[in-house]
């Protein structure tokens, strides 16, 4: 187990540092965000001063190498704009994020796990077919117009909660619907057909001519077999949704990273943009592993491979 | 009232402690107008007010500082910090200083404060720094005179610094340095710092030791909502006091409203504005720049796009500036006299691309649409491009290649407002460094020389109406509109939106009954 663990953290190094090298190449050819800066009265020297201050006038490889010595220290530089650093500025956006990634998926996952198995218990009944269109919807709609529709009815319309902030319970709720109704369908669907799998296996019918209760056959039998593929499907949203966040954190006012690095982006922030890559990709590497540690405790048999 | 009581539950439900807003501190007695609560489109970069200048940054900081001098709703200029002011040399101007009054912190205020003030804003690191370019130094006479040095004289002078420089505590500044301060600011203004959540919030309560009485307001917050209808519905739905920059077509949603109305601004102080490349043959013939004037309807544009919030142009200055002639009217439409100068001037290849950016020119795709529509119908050939913003500003400071990517015609906006006259300037001038289209022309620079060397407003005003005169004669721009600021106001407050786009709390007042 540790040397598996160890080879994991290995691997998610090379990754980390594929990625930051990428958005560093990647920003420097998208523009100059000094380009950005220059106001009426500026003169050159004024302007070859600013290039100074951020290193943007030395060739870039130079620039690399000590942006690489820099970062190994935690060192991401201060933001050209904001004049603080820029690890901490990402950092200080990352739980907003995390909370409603997590919130999102959460909640997708619990309900989907119960319409996921009623739609595959009553299976081509009319609630199986109206849950299945329901999912088609789900994964269709996209998800500004979703948001901009919830704001209007439930705030605007019923002011049943916030239309936009944060800081409370109420202000998490409209976002993570807006945010966790794609998921939510596709774990649906998912259940749905893990589950149909699993229920026409010997085993099962085994557990049924024991009299055991139907609910203790669906928990136990069912979905702990079914577990893998959640986890690993879920794992691969939880990197999505973190990218994806940008558009339900504008509408929202949600203070998260998605936003911070759209603004990073069009100003040419360099260290935002780098720091918050670094981030993500981090994130995305730490949740891989922990579903790989997840499946050997899931699955003692993959412990031993 | 069932719906509400559903929701207060929720919003009593708190979160984890650590993700909790920062609160507003209560006085004893509570203000007229409680805590008012501003929706805003964007997130300050900074809190230290030396270091970025721009309109929405001032919005914050009105509040925790004062200016040196400032304007009220008639952009008249009037003091602030400072009680008067006088040049004593052409290029030197004496400010008095306001006595006894103290930092939130306690420090004194005394001329070194603005003198700090003007050095860090002076310095590379600096956004306020293009706009400083003027002062070449700031020296202290005595603890309440201030001189301030101008590179040369500068007539316009005053009105750059209105309501854009302050003063920064001295003590406090060098006891936490330029980036601490710029998370934890002490001004001398009506209102304190109290937190900032970046990308959320900045909260701010009253001072109640201002020097110029009690504030009206417990708390002001900053909000930032990005979304231009998520912050309409802020507004509407009572969460926010005031909602900036609501697109037009959120606007009729307000008329139907008890909770929140709208108010727009007279002029605008972001025109739109096409530039003609004037090193590429087709424009070099003024009949062609005229034509393509007159080829476009303004005022369909501004009925379409921006449903009549906006005013169409006929000149280089918007409403609000000291260099715009009321004389001048907007530039008609007339597209058979736009066919017939044409013929005249009797162009063979009637190519032209159109280009425009994303994002600092609202709605650019259907804009140039249009405007490519219009000019198609009296014999241009269109081709539109669009680019992301700063593809786009790259292209237009490629000084080096004469701007060969910038499309022939090309749509931008200014900054404007009161004191902007610098940005005209750096656009039209020779030697201008945001002289894009290279527009050269020796009677043009002749009269912001004049304008610039006049301290008396009679010449002054003179030299700057015959310079909007000939270039409206010259027709180097394709003359667009001036878009207004369109605010949501709540109910709850009597407001009206400034012709300086300002918010400045004092102004409001309770709702009338």
């Amino acid at each position: 187990m540790s040397c598996f663990i160890l080879r994991r953290t290995l691997s998610a190094g090379v990754v980390i540092f594929g990625v930051v090298t990428v958005i560093f190449v990647l920003s420097r050819l998208i523009g100059d965000p000094i380009a950005l800066m220059i106001q009426p009265g500026m003169t050159v020297a004024d302007i070859e001063e600013l290039r100074a201050i951020w290193n943007l006038d030395a060739p870039i490889p130079e620039q690399f190498i000590r942006f690489l010595g820099s970062a190994l220290t935690g060192d991401f530089g201060l933001s050209i704009w904001q004049g603080q650093p820029a690890l901490g500025l990402v950092l200080e956006s990352l739980p907003a994020t995390l909370l409603l990634t997590s919130a999102a998926l959460l909640g997708a996952l619990l309900l989907a796990l119960v319409l996921g198995s009623l739609a595959a218990i009553k299976r081509d009944s009319m609630l199986d077919r109206t849950l299945m269109s329901l999912t088609l919807f789900g994964q269709s709609v996209p998800n500004f117009w979703l948001a901009l529709m919830l704001v209007l009815v439930v705030s605007v319309h019923f002011h049943l909660l916030p239309p936009a902030g944060y800081g409370t319970g109420s202000h998490l709720v409209l976002p993570a619907i807006a945010l966790g109704l794609f998921p939510l369908a596709r774990l649906t669907r998912l259940v749905r057909a893990e589950l149909l799998d699993v229920l026409s296996q010997d085993y099962i019918r085994t557990a049924r001519s024991k009299g055991i209760a139907p609910w203790l056959i669906l928990v136990r039998h069912c979905l702990r077999n079914i577990a893998i593929s959640l986890v690993t499907v879920i794992a691969v949203d939880f990197g999505t949704l973190m990218g994806g966040a940008v558009v339900t954190e504008t509408i929202f006012a949600w203070p998260g990273m998605g936003r911070l690095m759209i603004d990073a982006i069009s100003h040419r922030d360099f260290p935002i943009m780098q720091a918050g890559a670094f981030v993500v990709a981090l994130v995305v590497v730490l949740t891989s592993l922990i579903a790989d540690i997840t499946y050997a405790i899931i699955n003692p048999r993959i412990r031993y491979a | 009232m069932k719906a509400h009581h559903a929701y207060s539950l929720l919003k009593s439900a708190p979160l984890v402690a650590s993700l909790m807003m920062g609160s507003v501190g209560t006085s004893a007695l509570a203000a007229e107008l409680g805590t008012i609560t501003i929706a805003t489109q964007l997130d300050l970069l900074t809190l230290n007010s030396s270091k970025n200048v721009t309109g929405w940054h001032r919005w914050v900081y009105r509040n925790i500082y004062d200016p040196l001098i400032t304007l009220d709703e008639n952009n008249e200029i009037k003091p602030a910090l400072a009680t008067s002011w006088e040049r004593i040399a052409d290029n030197t101007w004496r400010f008095k200083l306001r006595e006894g009054i103290k930092f939130q912190n306690g420090e004194p205020f005394k001329a070194e404060a603005v003198k700090l003030w003007i050095d860090e804003g002076k310095k590379a690191d600096s956004q306020a720094r293009g706009s400083l370019a003027l002062i070449t130094e700031a020296k202290v006479v005595d603890d309440h005179t201030l001189d301030i040095v101008t590179d040369g004289p500068v007539a316009y002078f005053i009105d750059t610094i209105a309501d854009r420089m302050s003063a920064l505590p001295p003590a406090y500044y060098k006891q936490v340095g330029a980036q601490e301060f710029g998370l934890k600011p002490v001004g001398t203004g009506p209102y304190k710092f109290v937190s900032w959540r970046r990308g959320d919030r900045i909260v701010l309560e009253s001072n109640p030791e201002y020097w110029g009485g009690a504030p009206k307001a417990d708390g002001v917050v900053f909000w930032v909502v990005p979304d231009a209808s998520a912050r309409a519905a802020a507004v509407l739905n009572g969460e926010a006091t005031l909602g900036t920059a609501i697109a037009p077509l959120e606007a009729p949603r307000f008329e139907s409203s008890a909770t929140a109305r709208i108010s727009a601004s007279e002029g605008g102080n972001r025109p739109i504005w096409g530039g003609m490349m004037m090193n590429r043959p087709i424009f070099q013939d003024r009949r062609v720049r005229e034509a393509v004037n007159l080829a476009v309807n303004r005022q369909a544009i501004v009925d379409r796009l921006l449903r009549g919030y906006g005013k169409p142009m006929g000149q280089l200055c918007a409403t609000s500036m000291y260099c715009y002639d009321p004389a001048i009217g907007p530039m008609p439409y007339d597209p058979a006299k736009a066919k017939s100068l044409l013929q005249e001037a009797g162009v063979k290849d009637m190519s032209i691309t159109l280009h425009a950016p994303q994002g600092p020119v609202a709605q650019a795709n259907e804009l140039t649409q249009i405007i490519a529509a219009n000019l198609k119908q009296v014999g241009f050939n269109v081709s539109i491009r669009i680019d992301e913003a700063s593809q786009f500003s790259a292209k237009l400071y490629d000084f080096d290649n004469k701007g060969k990517d910038v499309g022939d015609l090309f749509i931008y906006f200014y900054q404007g407002g009161p004191g902007s006259e610098t940005t005209i300037r750096s656009l039209t001038n020779s030697k201008g460094n945001w002289n894009w289209q290279y527009y050269h022309d020796a009677q043009v620079d002749a009269y912001w020389d004049q304008a610039q060397k006049s301290f008396d407003q009679g010449p002054r005003q003179e030299a700057l109406q015959k310079l909007s005169a000939k270039v409206r004669a010259d027709v180097p721009w394709l003359f667009l509109y001036e878009p207004l600021s369109v605010w949501a106001v709540s109910n709850k407050i009597a407001w009206k939106a400034r012709a300086d786009d300002q918010i400045i709390i004092q102004d409001m007042g309770p709702a009338e009954k």
